[in-house]
């Protein structure tokens, strides 16, 4: 959909997209072509709100006042650390942005959270007299 | 964002019981400040935000040199307003008009560091004096609550406060406080017995949090918020981890540098030091990240924060070792903000946007009022303030 110049122009004004979308990147492929998602077009996007706006149903009124693409090119100087919080449920995919409603949402978070419960399962713990042990170590080296 | 902490004096008008910086006459003469930002700038990863916050000691008892310090901020050849996020911790006894007046106009964010009502702020947190400071800086939060919607309070707690912390919270939002970030002590002597009670209090915390959800009136907790994110995303990502000695810097009074604000102590040199505004930088030299051996198969290694290396250090006196403690408050936080997440999700999409980011401020509640046209959007960065317990 986009080159990298364009992913640039996008985080940059909405924010550089979360690394969990690259993780789930396959699961999240899955999901549009099943749930049949059309991408947004990110462009009218500036900010998180505006994408709740056009995801509560004012796309008409957000897209009659469009960002010029070229005024945001002007500020692209720099990336800053500005990404995410966009708020409305939406999936990254292969740099376009697709909106959920709240049954797409709920088979988005069942793949995190089926991939967490098994690291939950797994956790560790470290034990209170180890940690003496190497507590004492360090005090007595000074 | 690298972080860029001025330790402006170490005077201080309370004597907090836990407090890692040692008290002296010790201003930060301008000069000093110059070379500072100099430094931060300098140090500072092209691309990122130079964060710099005002410390101390208590910093509103330097107030006027803080403005000095801001105005050289701005006319540095390297400031660009987009680029620079200022922010003062104060221990709220000296708040008033002028002073809020100033931080408006300048974009300067507020924290305030209370650790909860009074039986618990008075506990650690009195003036040099023994007198408590409860109701002072009650009545400041008060007030500063309405004039900054995004007032941050970080409220510690250790072994002989953690059973209160729901009560913390609940006390910091009947003040108007919708930021609140709880942060122990990794110093204090927490035992095996203290680590198990953990899940308990922390899930109290968690059924206060649902409850506020519930009632449209949400919180920002970082005990619960930060872990749904870093769930959600899978992990810490790399620039949310600490980066101390390498994009994160304090600079105390008299010039000397240190990794992070918390490893100060008197601001002379010693053992955590890595430099001076004279002479310059020299590399941290020490792994901070946990070795233990146990995180290496711990399912949880990633969502944890082991990367601490000053938590590392007062839990067991190295930057590269987690203290149990350390672990045993990640696993409940963790799984604690797991729990509301499930519990809260099963209501209806309720944490897209920690998905899709640094939770902050605007992520509150979804009726806030939206943001004009053009109008910035504050981002608040969760992992910098976390580690602040001053």
């Amino acid at each position: 959909m986009a080159n990298s110049t364009d992913y640039i122009l996008d985080w940059r004004i909405r924010g550089i997209p979360s690394d969990v979308w690259v993780r789930f990147s396959d699961a999240i492929g899955q999901l549009v072509q099943k749930e049949k998602l059309t991408a947004v077009d990110a462009r009218y996007l500036t900010t998180p709100n505006q994408a709740n706006l056009a995801f509560a149903g004012h796309t008409a009124k957000v897209l009659a006042e469009p960002t010029t693409r070229g005024k945001a090119i002007a500020n692209v100087t720099e990336i800053y650390d500005i990404r995410g919080g966009m708020k409305a449920a939406h999936v990254h995919y292969k740099g376009a942005v697709y909106m959920l409603n709240e049954t797409q949402w709920k088979r988005f978070t069942a793949l995190v959270v089926n991939d967490f419960r098994a690291k939950l399962d797994s956790a560790g713990a470290i034990g209170f007299d180890q940690v003496m042990d190497i507590s004492e170590v360090a005090a007595s080296l000074g | 964002m690298a972080k860029h902490t001025l330790v402006v004096t170490q005077q201080c008008n309370l004597r907090c019981t836990y407090c890692y910086v040692s008290k002296s006459d010790t201003v930060m003469p301008l000069s000093t400040a110059r070379r500072a930002i100099d430094l931060a700038f300098a140090n500072t990863p092209a691309g990122e935000t130079v964060d710099i916050g005002y410390f101390g000691g208590e910093p509103l008892l330097e107030f006027g040199l803080m403005q000095d310090i801001t105005a050289a901020i701005k006319v540095h050849p390297e400031y660009r307003r987009e680029r620079v996020v200022l922010s003062v911790i104060s221990n709220g006894t000296l708040y008033s008009d002028e002073i809020a007046d100033y931080l408006e106009r300048e974009q300067i964010h507020l924290c305030v560091s209370c650790d909860g009502p009074p039986e618990i702020q008075d506990r650690a947190r009195r003036y040099l004096s023994g007198r408590p400071t409860s109701a002072v800086v009650e009545r400041n939060i008060k007030r500063a609550a309405e004039r900054f919607p995004d007032l941050r309070v970080n409220a510690v707690y250790r072994p002989d406060t953690v059973q209160g912390l729901a009560r913390t919270v609940e006390y910091l939002a009947s003040l108007g406080v919708t930021q609140i970030h709880l942060n122990p002590d990794y110093s204090a002597g927490w035992s095996a017995a203290d680590a198990a009670a953990l899940p308990g209090w922390y899930a109290q915390v968690g059924e206060l949090y649902s409850r506020y959800r519930l009632q449209e009136r949400p919180l920002f907790v970082s005990l619960i918020d930060s872990k749904i994110a870093v769930i959600l995303r899978g992990g810490y990502q790399a620039g949310e981890v600490c980066r101390m000695g390498s994009a994160e810097f304090a600079y105390t009074a008299a010039g000397w540098i240190y990794p992070c604000e918390r490893l100060v102590g008197d601001g002379i040199g010693g053992d955590h030091c890595i430099g001076n505004v004279d002479s310059g930088l020299r590399p941290l030299g020490k792994c901070c990240g946990a070795t233990n051996p146990e995180c290496a198969t711990c399912g949880l290694a990633c969502y944890c924060m082991r990367w601490c290396g000053c938590s590392n250090y007062f839990g067991t006196g190295r930057y590269d070792r987690a203290s149990a403690f350390l672990c045993a408050s990640e696993r409940a936080s963790i799984q604690t903000a797991f729990d509301v997440f499930c519990r809260l999700e099963k209501r209806g999409p309720a944490f897209f946007d920690h998905a899709s980011g640094l939770p902050h401020a605007d992520s509150l509640s979804a009726a806030a009022p939206l943001p004009a046209r053009g109008q910035a959007v504050r981002f608040i960065p969760l992992h910098k303030g976390d580690l602040h317990n001053g």
